[in-house]
């Protein structure tokens, strides 16, 4: 897997996250997983294919989760991942992977993106499609994301 | 003709007169005007509308901040945003609170008729999916005869919002003209027992249990794709998988917000075998 696929979804973060007022948006450490992804509490799966086919897993914990979630609803304090904050995180993956598939494309590479599905719990893990992924933190206003991207 | 109902929240006149005129002799009717984001509020407590216009700019209240208490009461509320500003930061924002759609003023009278249609019919597309799962049942109960030589013993479905797994987990997404996912959903047991029948083998490793558990759900996903591709016929509304996640822990949620979905569960001899298939609306 060509690292430089990374890129987009790093773009897209950069570009998104200003947008739902984060104010300070950077690039964390960057690694390559092999086997499972630990999920850290909330997973959120994208899939990926046509020309570039795989997974993508956003991982947060449920404090980051709630933290994003309350920023996107302006302000709104979130306690529980309830519902309405449940389908932030979800539709940020989605701004996020779909931005990123677009980017994709500019570069002449066409991907489809499936819903993304909101895994939450304890002790779980995952295996997105590929043995070995890619590794990305995202930190925006402190909070951490973490981007496994797996691409066949 | 039972009228679908349309709240208007807007502090300009001129607008609300705009956009009634854009409804006019149509099968929406304005069932109220709300000048300020808190008669916006209070009006569609009262009124329940079944749809609601929103201007960005109101004199109490940000826009999208009324989009917001209005989704806290209703969740399922649906509502468009009408705007003088129409950017990609406004539709990431109102998307990430749950807005349906974004027009910019002054909004045309076919644009909005057309939006609204596609909003509502979100929900009449919920019979043609329904009609979908049969093909994944068929293609999920051949291939547990034709691959592993067991009888299916008993059939049941049920409609859930949310799937609680038993164990190991492969998610495959759908895309394309229908977007959604279906899961394959088994007890760590049932997975080694179905493996074992699987590969004819009575030795097993994990990796071996993953491999085949996440075949065995690419194949009846493919199955039922390629029987509904048949059936849709034209290019333009194929439907595509991206490639199988496995999930392996107990009792982890997997939400997918926007989606209802149908949970099969097939009874074998080894035990029960779960397939969850949900759709959101179309393209």
């Amino acid at each position: 897997m060509d690292v430089k696929v990374i890129n987009p979804f790093i773009d897209a973060i950069m570009n998104i996250m200003p947008q739902l007022g984060f104010q300070n948006v950077v690039k964390g450490k960057l690694s390559v997983g092999e086997q499972f992804v630990e999920s850290k509490g909330i997973t959120v799966l994208v899939g990926l294919t046509d020309q570039l086919r795989g997974n993508i897993a956003y991982n947060f914990t449920e404090a980051t989760a709630m933290s994003i979630a309350s920023k996107m609803m302006m302000g709104m304090p979130v306690t529980t991942l309830d519902d309405l904050a449940q389908s932030a995180i979800s539709e940020l993956t989605n701004m996020v992977t779909g931005n990123a598939a677009t980017r994709f494309e500019k570069d002449g590479l066409r991907v489809d993106i499936s819903p993304p599905s909101l895994v939450v719990g304890e002790n779980f893990k995952l295996k997105v499609s590929s043995a070995k992924f890619l590794v990305v933190e995202m930190i925006a206003d402190s909070l951490v994301i973490e981007l496994n991207i797996g691409i066949e | 003709m039972i009228k679908i109902r349309v709240l208007i929240v807007d502090d300009s006149p001129f607008s609300q007169r705009l956009i009634k005129d854009a409804l006019k002799e149509s099968k929406y009717e304005v069932c109220g005007c709300a000048g300020t984001g808190s008669d916006g509020i209070r009006q569609y407590r009262e009124l329940q509308p079944d749809l609601v216009t929103m201007d960005l700019t109101l004199p109490d209240m940000d826009g999208l901040e009324c989009c917001r208490e209005l989704l806290t009461i209703d969740p399922a509320g649906k509502i468009v945003v009408v705007s003088a500003m129409k950017d990609e930061a406004i539709i990431n924002r109102g998307t990430a609170i749950g807005v349906k759609a974004f027009f910019q003023k002054p909004v045309k009278s076919e644009a909005l008729l057309l939006g609204f249609e596609q909003i509502i019919s979100q929900q009449g597309n919920e019979a043609g999916q329904q009609h979908f799962l049969e093909y994944f049942i068929a293609a999920f109960t051949k291939n547990i005869k034709d691959m592993t030589g067991m009888d299916v013993l008993s059939v049941d479905h049920s409609k859930i919002q949310t799937v609680v797994s038993h164990g190991l987990g492969v998610i495959i997404g759908i895309t394309g003209s229908q977007q959604g996912r279906i899961m394959l959903d088994v007890s760590m047991d049932v997975a080694q027992e179905f493996t074992k029948k699987l590969l004819g083998t009575d030795v097993v490793a994990d990796e071996d249990i993953f491999n085949s558990i996440s075949e065995f759900t690419n194949i009846i996903a493919g199955h039922s794709i390629s029987e509904i591709n048949n059936v849709l016929k034209a290019k333009e509304f194929e439907i595509r998988l991206t490639p199988p996640s496995i999930i392996i822990g107990e009792s982890i949620a997997i939400i997918n917000p926007k989606m209802t979905s149908n949970t099969v569960t097939a009874k074998t001899a080894i035990g029960p075998l779960h397939m969850n298939v949900g759709f959101v609306g179309g393209k």
